[in-house]
């Protein structure tokens, strides 16, 4: 029993040693340029012919990745030319008057918006539409920053 | 409220990667993937991975995966973008043996349609047994051919002794760091040569 459990762990040792010496053989992470070249050409593999295709391989994925940054931004920008395309504050006054309460009770818990809720009756139209556009415009761009602040977003 | 520190825009994360220096990056990933694929052929005893997968292959698909973003490297977590494209090859090689597997555990299930046979699945224990056996018998040759050369028998003793990178072994036993290379060159083709036979 005694031996077997000492075989046992012996037995392990050598495959550990195996990966020890493949590890010295093969991991270049010490070795010098030429070194890893040698490495290379010893399993058969032209280092300066893997080099070239690897560099192609990169400028490809890179000018693929570019092009996908490009649209994903052109996407972007027409949402947000759409959304701020939406923002109508020339629509009827009680429309915009509806639409300003609906905001500031949102925000009911801002002192601020509480103490204008009770005088914003007095605003002229003008007013009230340009207040309308401004709060819109607040409200979309807090909203895009807490897009920004998300773990995943890119 | 600021910015999660270590995430990069997309934008970001390309010129980062193309700040690197692609060309040793592709080398010694290549070597080690070159590394990898010799270890499973010891233990499997065949030369190819699954799908016939060479190491330049495993080195380019980690290398596509970092730059499309599927396996990004984060600045903070994981500095070192060499160190991150090896770990994606050792995800990338245990997936391909897993799949491999699978698929031969389908191939015989389909083979004995209609018998109530469940497929044995692979003995890992007995896997084991079978790699420190083939793992003691390259040991034991590889001792019978470096009987005699000083060098050579000292980097094995280290090599047993826990220790694999050169320069470990270059303190540890007082030897010139290009005297360890050199043994290090013999015992490639000393290897080479057994498992050739």
């Amino acid at each position: 029993m005694a031996n077997s459990a000492k075989g046992s762990v012996e037995s392990k040792d050598y495959a550990e040693k195996l990966d020890r010496l493949l590890r010295f053989l093969y991991d270049t992470e010490e070795s010098k340029p030429e070194e890893v070249k040698e490495v290379l050409a010893s399993y058969g593999i032209d280092p300066e012919e893997l080099v070239n295709e690897g560099v192609q391989f990169i400028r490809s994925l890179e000018k693929k990745e570019r092009v996908k940054i490009a649209h994903a931004k052109r996407k972007r920008l027409a949402e947000v030319f759409q959304r701020l395309r939406s923002i109508d504050a020339r629509q009827p006054i009680d429309a915009v008057r509806k639409r300003v309460d609906e905001i500031l009770k949102g925000e009911s818990d801002s002192q601020f918006a509480l103490a204008f809720y009770h005088k914003y009756d007095s605003l002229s139209e003008e007013d009230l539409r340009n207040l309308l556009s401004d709060v819109e415009l607040l409200n979309f761009l807090a909203e895009d920053l807490k897009k920004l602040d998300r773990p995943d977003n890119e | 409220m600021s910015r999660e520190i270590g995430r990069l825009s997309d934008s970001e994360r390309l010129e980062r990667l193309r700040a690197q220096d692609w060309e040793t990056i592709i080398l010694r990933l290549t070597a080690y993937a070159v590394y990898k694929i010799q270890r499973l052929s010891w233990q499997t005893g065949k030369q190819d991975l699954p799908g016939g997968r060479q190491p330049k292959d495993l080195a380019f698909d980690a290398i596509k995966l970092v730059w499309t973003g599927e396996r990004a490297c984060n600045p903070i977590k994981q500095s070192d973008l060499l160190k991150h494209l090896k770990s994606i090859v050792d995800s990338l090689v245990s997936h391909l043996i897993r799949s491999a597997e699978h698929m031969q555990r389908e191939r015989v299930e389909g083979e004995v349609d209609g018998v109530a046979l469940v497929f044995d699945p692979v003995d890992e224990e007995a896997s084991n047994a079978l790699d420190e056996v083939v793992a003691a018998d390259i040991f034991e040759r590889l001792w019978q051919r470096a009987k005699g050369d000083e060098d050579l028998e000292l980097v094995l003793c280290c090599i047993e002794e826990g220790m694999s990178r050169p320069s470990d072994i270059s303190d540890a036993v007082k030897m010139e760091v290009e005297r360890v290379y050199k043994a290090k060159k013999k015992l490639g083709i000393i290897l080479r040569t057994i498992q050739e036979e």
